[in-house]
């Protein structure tokens, strides 16, 4: 029992930082009709951010340790959205069509995001001392004070998001241009502020998903290398174009790994994460949530 | 004049779409271009919002030039497109279809006056207001899409085949639909197919074949014509 409730923390705390990637890519997909193998390096980035603020140049050393990492958490994600919205707007967007051309330009840019990564910050994993000490005791079970930070912190961005997606002026004309942004121009909707303000959203976030688990795992250029595939197995596991279905999608892959790995064996797990994905799309080609055009 | 367009010219890869067509509305009226598949009418409402750009020629609205502005700036001019095929936002409900609409107004309160309007000339989105657009029948769809043009608040109105695929009784609607926006002082300009209605609703007429105006004048005179007669109203 102890080790279940254990394994199912891990496991929520791990499908919440993917559904963090999953989300960003899924807007992406949707709003922009850009597959973004770079995406994964925004997470990545937000890693390095941390680290940067915390660790390599403790700027925010004289406050209190919680305030200066929530600081160093929201500076790293405006940064990192900037950075996306720059490689949006002056790589993605001049090669939007066709898709495959973008698709292998995005590669490009994955590639040369993490070579800049190791030419910045160097080979050595990097790590960051967690402003959250000690543990939480809940009966047998004790969980770590910063996983369980990571994981209230994941919440938070995913309820804000889905706020401003589903309430706000600005999120519903995103919607608005991914259901068909021809029919959303002639509305006035500026569908290239828009490209840029999903990219920054999806970026930043992705970011704070790096920013979040970086206390936790090891900081590195190729952090992301597994995360991104995983994250793309959501995605695609929970319907493209899905946000729902990318939340879903990253908690069934998220759980099955985690459970895999603790009960069967680590190199089991991705098998079965993507045995599950290919099984899904057979019976389902959608997707869970997804729908036929 | 409310729109001129010049001569103008469209082409979509070598095809020339549009063959040097020239358009006027005075304001207040309702201006109706008819003929088959193919003639260009569509080309000419897409060239005119902005989706489109013309390889020669001029167009003028409220003696501004706006041939070449994208989309967006031309809706911010005072001009609402309901699209051919609709093209309402299926996975918005109505009420957030209405809200896209009104993109370009800022004030809130502005908004909902809007709301209010066009929702007393289409009573029936008032009942759908929290439906996902994607579930409404064909004809609430067509209301829905020309009641999204209006919530602009525009000085003119471009109307894309809105009869198509409804069924008679919704095209008589529709017909009667169109006199009450041109009577708020919205100007209309109406593609249609279906020539009696086009010109039955319709000041002025234009009659389009393989991309070049064959035929205009008042609707009436046209609806006189023989060839209108033989070729567009079956009669």
């Amino acid at each position: 029992m102890e080790v279940f409730l254990q394994t199912l923390a891990n496991g929520v705390m791990a499908s919440l930082t993917l559904a963090l990637i999953a989300i960003g890519l899924c807007l992406i997909f949707g709003i922009l009709s850009i597959i973004n193998f770079a995406h994964g390096e925004f997470y990545m980035l937000g890693g390095f951010g941390v680290w940067w603020f915390l660790e390599a140049h403790p700027i925010f050393a004289g406050m209190p340790a919680l305030v200066g990492y929530i600081i160093a958490i929201l500076i790293s994600m405006v940064v990192v959205a900037v950075i996306g919205m720059i490689v949006e707007k002056w790589i993605f967007r001049p090669v939007r069509e066709p898709h495959e051309t973008v698709m292998i330009v995005s590669l490009g840019v994955m590639l040369f995001l993490q070579a800049a990564a190791l030419v910045a910050f160097g080979p050595v994993d990097k790590s960051v001392s967690s402003p959250f000490a000690g543990l939480v005791q809940l009966g047998t079970v004790s969980f770590s004070n910063e996983r369980l930070a990571a994981i209230i912190g994941c919440i938070i961005f995913i309820a804000i998001l889905y706020v401003i997606i589903d309430r706000t002026r600005m999120g519903k004309a995103m919607r608005a241009v991914a259901m068909d942004s021809e029919a959303a121009e002639v509305q006035g909707i500026k569908t290239g502020m828009i490209f840029s303000v999903a990219m920054g959203v999806s970026c930043a976030i992705a970011a704070a998903g790096g920013a979040l688990v970086g206390p936790i795992y090891y900081i590195n250029p190729y952090m992301a290398v597994e995360p991104i595939m995983k994250a793309f197995a959501a995605v695609i596991l929970g319907g493209l174009g899905s946000l729902p279905g990318a939340v879903a999608g990253a908690f069934i892959i998220g759980l099955t790994e985690t459970f895999v790995s603790t009960y069967v064996g680590a190199h089991f797990a991705l098998i079965v994460v993507f045995l599950i994905m290919i099984g899904v799309l057979i019976v389902k080609p959608t997707g869970l949530f997804g729908h036929e055009e | 004049m409310h729109l001129e367009i010049k001569n103008i010219k469209v082409h979509y890869g070598k095809v020339e779409a549009v063959k040097g067509v020239s358009v006027n509305i005075e304001k207040g009226t309702v201006v109706s271009l008819i003929g088959g598949n193919g003639a260009g009418k569509s080309t000419i409402l897409r060239t005119l919002i902005g989706l489109k750009k013309p390889t020669s020629g001029e167009i003028w609205f409220n003696g501004e030039r706006i041939d070449g502005l994208p989309a967006p700036q031309i809706t911010r001019k005072g001009i609402g497109y309901s699209m051919e095929g609709r093209r309402i936002f299926s996975g918005l409900t109505v009420h957030e279809n209405l809200e896209m609409g009104a993109y370009v107004i800022k004030d809130k309160q502005e908004i909902q006056k809007r709301m209010d309007e066009v929702c007393a000339l289409f009573p029936i989105l008032r009942e759908r207001f929290d439906q996902k657009g994607g579930t409404l029948s064909g004809g609430e769809q067509q209301m829905l899409a020309i009641a999204r043009a209006m919530m602009s608040e525009p000085s003119l109105i471009l109307l894309d085949e809105p009869s198509l695929g409804l069924a008679p009784k919704i095209v008589q609607e529709l017909g009667v639909l169109i006199r009450d926006i041109n009577k708020m002082g919205v100007s209309v300009l109406l593609v249609e197919q279906n020539s009696k209605l086009g010109l039955g609703v319709a000041d002025r007429g234009y009659v389009l074949e393989v991309g070049e105006v064959v035929l205009e004048g008042d609707s009436k005179e046209l609806m006189a014509n023989d060839h209108v007669k033989k070729i567009y109203l079956g009669v």
